[in-house]
């Protein structure tokens, strides 16, 4: 491998060894490479996503695909976006001094290794889906594929960032945590992208809470008690609906 | 934003969630939108002034807490590689930190309202063909521990002639690295001229003439290797 980095090889760099993109020798260092890989890298993590939009709106169709596609990419960078004082604080408090630069790097390069794997996974899943499968099994083998993707992405920030330190599992767990919490929240946030084949299409549903009200309520339903099924709207961006409209019943 | 919101959310007042609840949601919406947008806006702005290209300013507006320790930056002056120099010099690190130094040079200049007086891509050649010329230096260098390595073994007149010779040509090639280097500290000086009179070709001028010389740099290495071969 030689000559200036195209997008094709670097692919092939953050598939196989993406460690290699991040300089290991001074800050100054690390933020040329901030400024000449982060294009790139956003550009592969929003065409990775949107590729693996497009397979979980085929299970509804028509503009779904359209939505999926937009809110995907969304969905692996807020997390990212929004948590990522909260790993650097992490790292911080156990004694682990991290560069901005080098933090957003990694980040960066954990992200689009998600996205090109969530691509990889694209044909797998859309054949699954083809199968016209339940509605609950086309979402678990969303959140099978999301998973499955997610766990090569963060250990690669997780190994990206600076060894030393004390306590650095602490960190390294409460930053996942963080991380994991951010994405649920996200995508209930910006959800829905499986749509049941006869439901309307809607880009966004209304705001309803959290998600883990939605997985207490879930809980219920799972014990036999249906009243009050839906998420309760609450929080600052929830409550306004809660007043002006009663809350629709969503699976 | 989102910390204020929060905020709100836990600690606020009831009438101001009342008020907010009544009728301003979807203006809260809008301002954290906006806000968010608006940052972007003005760390993109920040950072085309600075010379980033285009692909970084367009990734500032939409992730732009992505790229905060790119503020007050020049760009990077070399092109992206993933392999590693296959034998860094001994200048390498001073040759960076000339180029470093150059570049954010040539920032300075922008933002002080010039235009562009080198373009990125010349630099990135030159800082390429300092880093060729200095790994040249780097394998006599090692050329040589071996040679003397071995000198005990094998005594003739012919390869101390030929030692000699080689000696003399990385200390040649050492020399006019050197002036090359001390040619960019001049350079960047010029800069400095160049904001307070405005004048460019000089600083035009300059560059070529390093450029030649680097570039007679490689073509008298290839030469006076070929002596010492022969």
């Amino acid at each position: 491998m030689s000559g200036q980095a195209t997008t094709l090889t670097l692919l092939g760099v953050l598939l196989r060894q993406p460690e290699q993109l991040l300089a290991s020798d001074d800050e100054a260092a690390e933020r040329d490479r901030l400024a000449l890989l982060t294009p790139k890298l956003l550009g592969i993590t929003v065409m990775g996503a949107a590729i693996f939009g497009l397979v979980i709106g085929s299970y509804r169709g028509e503009l779904q695909y359209l939505y999926a596609a937009i809110k995907t990419p969304a969905l692996l960078l807020l997390p990212v976006l929004i948590g990522l004082p909260a790993i650097r604080a992490f790292f911080g408090a156990c004694e682990l001094e991290i560069a901005w630069s080098r933090l957003a790097l990694a980040a960066l390069i954990a992200v689009a290794r998600t996205a090109v794997l969530a691509a990889a996974c694209g044909p797998v899943l859309w054949l699954y889906l083809s199968l016209h499968p339940d509605y609950h099994r086309a979402i678990l083998a969303m959140s099978a594929c999301l998973i499955a993707v997610g766990g090569p992405g963060l250990w690669t920030l997780l190994r990206a960032l600076p060894s030393g330190g004390r306590h650095r599992p602490l960190a390294s767990f409460a930053s996942l945590v963080v991380l994991g919490v951010l994405l649920a929240q996200s995508g209930w946030l910006l959800r829905p992208f499986v749509v049941r084949p006869r439901a309307e299409v809607d880009f966004l549903r209304p705001v309803e809470a959290d998600v883990f009200s939605s997985l207490a309520s879930t809980r219920r339903s799972a014990n036999g008690d249906y009243r009050g099924w839906d998420a309760r709207p609450g929080g600052l961006l929830g409550s306004r609906r809660d007043l002006a409209e009663p809350p629709e019943a969503q699976p | 934003m989102i910390g204020l919101a929060i905020t709100i959310d836990l600690f606020g007042a009831p009438p101001l969630l009342a008020e907010l609840e009544l009728g301003r949601m979807p203006s809260l919406w809008a301002t954290l939108a906006l806000g968010y947008l608006g940052a972007g806006a003005a760390i993109a702005w920040h950072l085309g002034r600075k010379g980033h290209g285009l692909g970084v300013t367009s990734s500032a507006l939409a992730c732009w807490p992505l790229l905060l320790g790119l503020v007050g930056r020049a760009p990077p002056s070399e092109p992206l590689r993933f392999d590693p120099r296959p034998s860094p010099g001994p200048n390498a690190a001073r040759i960076d930190a000339c180029m470093r130094a150059l570049s954010e040079g040539l920032a300075e200049t922008v933002e002080a309202g010039g235009s562009s007086l080198i373009d990125a891509a010349a630099l990135a050649r030159l800082a390429e063909a300092l880093h060729q010329a200095d790994g040249r230096i780097a394998r006599v260098d090692r050329l040589l521990r071996e040679t003397e390595a071995q000198r005990a073994l094998v005594r003739d007149a012919s390869v101390d002639g030929a030692i000699a010779r080689l000696r003399s040509a990385r200390e040649h090639a050492h020399a006019e690295l050197e002036a090359v280097l001390a040619g960019l500290l001049q350079l960047r000086v010029q800069l400095g001229l160049f904001t307070l009179a405005g004048e460019s070709e000089p600083v035009r001028e300059r560059l070529a003439e390093l450029q030649a010389r680097v570039a007679a740099l490689a073509e008298l290495s290839s030469v006076e290797l070929a002596q010492v071969r022969s």
